[in-house]
C-alpha cells in the first residue's frame, strides 16, 4: 500500500512541482520582494515597509485605485444586469433560440486585443457606430460623448465596452433559470403574483447562488482590469483610464521597480479579499441554496 | 480486489521517477551556448523579417562555421520584459537589439556587457559612426553597444493638393512657426459641429514625449545637459525656456483646435493605410525614415512635398534629433568573439548596411556606409540625410530615460487637457526626474564603492 501511495505521489509530482514552482514560490517571493528594493537585474535589497509607505504617498497610486473602484462599481453590476436581461430573453420559447444563444455568447470568445481594436473604431467620437447610433436616435452633436478620447468619457467608454462580454454571464444565468422548477412559478401565479413579483420573489432567489458567483468572479476580474486600457488608451487621456494593474505593470516593467509593484500586488490582494468577504458576508441572508 | 503484478508497479514507479527529473531539470541550470551558434533577439515586426533573414544568410555565407539563430523579443521602447527576465534568469541571448535611448538606463542597471575591449581591438573608431548615435552607445566612457541604425527625426511632409485647395503655394512650405500656424488656419476644415474633417497638422502625433523633444529642439531648447563635474549623469532641463515656449505653442494649438477633437480625429486610425495623411485628411505631418515605404505603399500617387520642420526665427533650423537601434550583448553572456563579429558585421559591413538601407529602408549608423552615396541626392531620402548630417541632438543620455519620457507625456496631458501652465508642468517634470536621477546616481556610487 505504501508503495502504491509513493507511485501515486510520483505521478502527481509534475503537478505538485508545477504548483510549487509557478504558484506557491512566486506568491511567497512576491511578498518578500514587496519588502525590498528590487530592480529586477540586481538582487533584492531589504527596505522594510518603505514600498508600502511610498504607495500611501503616491498620488498616482490613489488615482489608479479610484479609477479601478469606479470601473468595478459600474461595470460589474451593469454587466450582471445586462447578462440577466439577455438570459431572460433567451429563456423564452421562440424559434431560433439556439442561434441567438450562440450569437450572444460569441463576443466572449473573441480575443480581448481583437475586441479592443474593434471597439476603438466603434467608440470613435466622430465616425464610430456608437455615436452614429446616438445621433440617429436624436442626440445632438453637442451632447455626443467623446468616449475614449475625452478624459471625462474614457472610463464610461470602457465600461460600455465591458458589456460586450455580458453574453458569458447570460449563458450561466440561462442555465440557472432552466433549473428553476416550473411548479414554483405555477404556485406563485395561483397565489396571484404578478410577473414582476414572480421575478423578484421566485426567479431572483432561485438563481441567487449563480448571481453571487458571477458577482464575485466579476469583482475579482474587475479589480484586475488591464488589457483593454493597455491596448486602447494606455491609461489616458490624462490618466483617466489608469487602472491599478496597468500602473502595477508600468511600475514593474517600465520603471523596473519590482519591489514597489509587488507591494501593489499585495495591496490589490488585500482589496480583492476584503471586497469578496464583504460581498459574501452581506449576501448570506439573500442567497438561497436548494436543500 | 485484484492487485497489479509487482513488475507492473515497478514499471510505473520507474516511469514516474524518470519523468520527474525531466520536469524539473529545465528549471535548474541554464543551457550552455551551442558552439559556433549565436542567438540574437530582434524587436521588429513581421514586415521586416525578410530583410533580417537576408542579413543572416549573408552573414553566414561570409562567415562559414558560424550559425545565427534570430528570434523576436518585443521591445516597446519603454521595456523589454522578455529580455530582462531572461537576463535575470541567466538565459539571455548572445546579442540583442537595444534602442539608443534605452542604452544608458540598461547599462546603469547592469543589463549589458561592457564591449570596450572588444571595440578597441576591432579597429573601429567612434568617428566611423554618426556622432549622436555613437553617444547613445556609450555610458560613463564605456562602450556598451555598436550603433546599427540612425533615424533622423523627423522630415516635414505636406500634401500639395490640399495646399492648392487651401490657396497656399504648394512649393512654399511653412518655414517658421508663425507660417505653420497660418497654414493650419487655412488648411484645417471643420464641420458645423466642430468636428475636424481635415487637419493642418497634429503637433503631438509622435506621442507626448517624442513630440516635445522634436518641437523643443526646433524652438532652440534642450531637455538635457551633458555630464559635468557636479552632475556626473547630466542635468534635466525640461523647463528650459525654449522648451516651455514649444509647449506653450502646443497648448495654444490644443486650445484653438480643441485637443479632444484632434484626438477624436486621429483616433479613427486603425491600420497604417487609414492614416489621415495617406487618406488625404491631414495636410502636414512629421515623417519617420521607416515610413518612406508606407508612403510608397499607401499614397503612391499623392503629390507630396518633403522638407525640414519649421522653426521660430530664433529657433534651430535645420533641426531634428537622431535615434536608432544598436546591437549589444546582455550582461550574463560573455562577449563571444563570434557574437562581436556578428555585431560588427551588422553595423559596418557593406552588405548589411545596404540591406538595412535598401530592403529595410532605414539609415545605417555607420557614417561611412556606401549606401549614403546612393541616396544623398534622392528627393526624399536626401532630406533625411541632410537632417542626419546636421543634427547634433539625441533624446537624452540619462539612465532614467524611460521615466523621463513617461513623465513628459503626463506633463503634456496636464497642460493640454488640464490647462496647467507649461512652465509649471515642466518644472515639476524636472524636479521629479532629477529626484529619480539622483537616486540612480546614489545607487551607482554605492555600486562603484563596492567594486574592488
Amino acid at each position: 500500500m505504501k508503495s502504491r501511495t509513493f507511485t501515486g505521489i510520483m505521478f502527481c509530482m509534475p503537478l505538485i512541482v508545477g504548483i510549487l514552482a509557478f504558484t506557491v514560490v512566486p506568491v511567497v517571493a512576491s511578498f518578500w520582494f514587496s519588502l525590498c528594493n528590487y530592480p529586477i537585474l540586481d538582487p533584492p535589497k531589504f527596505v522594510g515597509t518603505a514600498n508600502y509607505v511610498e504607495l500611501a504617498r503616491d498620488d498616482r497610486f490613489w488615482h489608479s485605485v479610484r479609477n479601478t473602484f469606479t470601473y468595478v462599481l459600474f461595470a460589474i453590476p451593469s454587466g450582471m444586469a445586462v447578462g440577466l436581461g439577455l438570459a431572460l430573453l433567451l429563456n423564452q420559447k421562440v424559434a431560433g433560440i439556439k442561434v441567438f444563444r450562440t450569437l450572444f455568447f460569441l463576443p466572449t470568445v473573441v480575443p480581448l486585443v481583437a475586441n479592443s481594436v474593434l471597439w476603438i473604431r466603434l467608440l470613435n467620437p466622430q465616425q464610430g457606430l456608437v455615436n452614429t447610433f446616438l445621433k440617429a436616435i436624436g442626440v445632438t452633436d453637442h451632447w455626443l460623448p467623446g468616449w475614449i478620447t475625452d478624459e471625462h468619457w474614457a472610463m464610461p467608454g470602457l465600461i460600455l465596452m465591458s458589456l460586450w462580454g455580458a453574453g458569458g454571464g447570460a449563458v450561466m444565468y440561462l442555465a440557472a433559470l432552466k433549473d428553476v422548477p416550473g411548479e414554483l412559478f405555477e404556485a406563485a401565479e395561483l397565489d396571484g403574483a404578478s410577473p414582476v413579483q414572480r421575478f423578484k420573489n421566485v426567479t431572483i432567489p432561485m438563481i441567487s447562488p449563480v448571481l453571487l458567483f458571477t458577482g464575485v468572479m466579476g469583482l475579482i476580474g474587475g479589480f484586475q482590469e488591464f488589457a483593454r486600457a493597455f491596448v486602447m488608451t494606455k491609461g489616458g487621456p490624462w490618466d483617466s483610464t489608469l487602472f491599478y494593474c496597468l500602473h502595477l505593470f508600468n511600475s514593474a516593467f517600465t520603471e523596473f521597480r519590482l519591489g514597489y509593484a509587488s507591494a501593489m500586488a499585495w495591496v490589490l490582494f488585500a482589496i480583492i479579499m476584503s471586497a469578496t468577504i464583504i460581498v459574501m458576508r452581506s449576501s448570506m441572508k439573500h442567497v438561497q441554496y436548494e436543500q | 480486489m485484484r492487485t497489479k503484478p509487482s513488475s507492473y508497479r515497478k514499471k510505473h514507479r520507474l516511469f514516474a521517477l524518470a519523468v520527474l527529473p525531466i520536469c524539473v531539470s529545465g528549471c535548474l541550470k541554464p543551457p550552455e551556448p551551442e558552439p559556433n551558434v549565436i542567438t540574437v533577439w530582434q524587436p521588429f515586426g513581421a514586415s521586416d523579417q525578410a530583410a533580417l533573414d537576408k542579413m543572416v544568410v549573408a552573414f553566414e555565407r561570409s562567415h562559414p562555421g558560424i550559425k545565427v539563430k534570430m528570434s523576436y523579443a518585443s521591445n516597446d521602447l519603454t521595456s523589454s520584459q522578455k529580455l530582462f527576465l531572461a537576463i535575470a534568469g541567466g538565459v539571455g541571448p548572445d546579442v540583442t537589439f537595444v534602442d539608443g535611448q534605452q542604452l544608458s538606463e540598461w547599462a546603469a542597471r547592469g543589463a549589458l556587457a561592457d564591449l570596450t575591449d572588444a571595440f578597441t581591438k576591432s579597429g573601429l573608431t567612434e568617428n566611423d559612426f554618426w556622432k549622436p548615435r555613437w553617444q547613445e552607445s556609450t555610458f560613463r566612457n564605456h562602450v556598451y553597444a555598436l550603433p546599427w541604425g540612425a533615424d533622423p527625426n523627423f522630415a516635414f511632409l505636406w500634401n500639395k493638393d490640399l495646399f492648392r485647395k487651401a490657396g497656399l503655394d504648394p512649393e512654399k512650405p511653412p518655414r517658421t512657426i508663425a507660417e505653420l500656424d497660418a497654414a493650419c488656419d487655412r488648411l484645417t476644415k471643420r464641420s458645423e459641429q466642430g468636428n475636424i474633417d481635415i487637419l493642418g497638422i497634429n503637433p503631438w502625433e509622435w506621442e507626448g514625449a517624442n513630440s516635445l523633444f522634436t518641437w523643443g529642439y526646433a524652438f532652440g531648447g534642450n531637455l538635457y545637459q551633458p555630464p559635468d563635474a557636479q552632475h556626473p549623469l547630466g542635468t534635466v532641463t525640461a523647463d528650459d525656456p525654449k522648451v516651455v515656449q514649444a509647449l506653450e505653442w502646443m497648448a495654444k494649438f490644443g486650445k484653438k483646435y480643441d485637443v479632444r477633437k484632434v484626438a477624436a480625429f486621429t483616433n479613427q486610425v486603425v491600420g497604417i493605410g487609414n492614416d489621415p495623411f495617406y487618406s488625404g485628411k491631414a495636410a502636414m505631418r512629421l515623417l519617420h525614415v521607416s515610413q518612406i515605404k508606407d508612403l510608397k505603399k499607401y499614397a503612391p500617387t499623392m503629390d507630396i512635398g518633403i522638407g525640414l520642420i519649421p522653426a521660430p526665427p530664433d529657433g534651430e533650423y535645420p533641426n531634428g534629433w537622431i535615434g536608432g537601434w544598436s546591437l549589444a550583448v546582455p550582461r550574463n553572456r560573455k562577449v563571444r568573439p563570434e557574437a562581436f563579429e556578428f555585431i560588427k558585421w551588422m553595423c559596418t559591413s557593406k552588405e548589411a548596411t545596404d540591406i538595412e538601407g535598401i530592403d529595410l529602408e532605414q539609415f545605417p549608423a555607420y557614417a561611412k556606409a556606401p549606401y549614403f552615396e546612393k541616396i544623398k541626392s534622392d528627393p526624399v531620402r536626401g532630406v533625411f540625410y541632410k537632417i542626419l548630417a546636421n543634427s547634433k541632438h539625441v533624446r537624452t543620455l540619462m539612465p532614467v530615460q524611460g521615466y523621463y519620457m513617461q513623465r513628459i507625456g503626463r506633463g503634456m496631458d496636464e497642460v493640454l487637457y488640464g490647462g496647467k501652465s507649461p512652465a509649471e508642468a515642466l518644472a515639476q517634470v524636472r524636479l521629479d526626474v532629477t529626484k529619480r536621477l539622483n537616486s540612480v546616481q546614489d545607487e551607482l556610487a554605492h555600486h562603484d564603492g563596492a567594486q574592488p
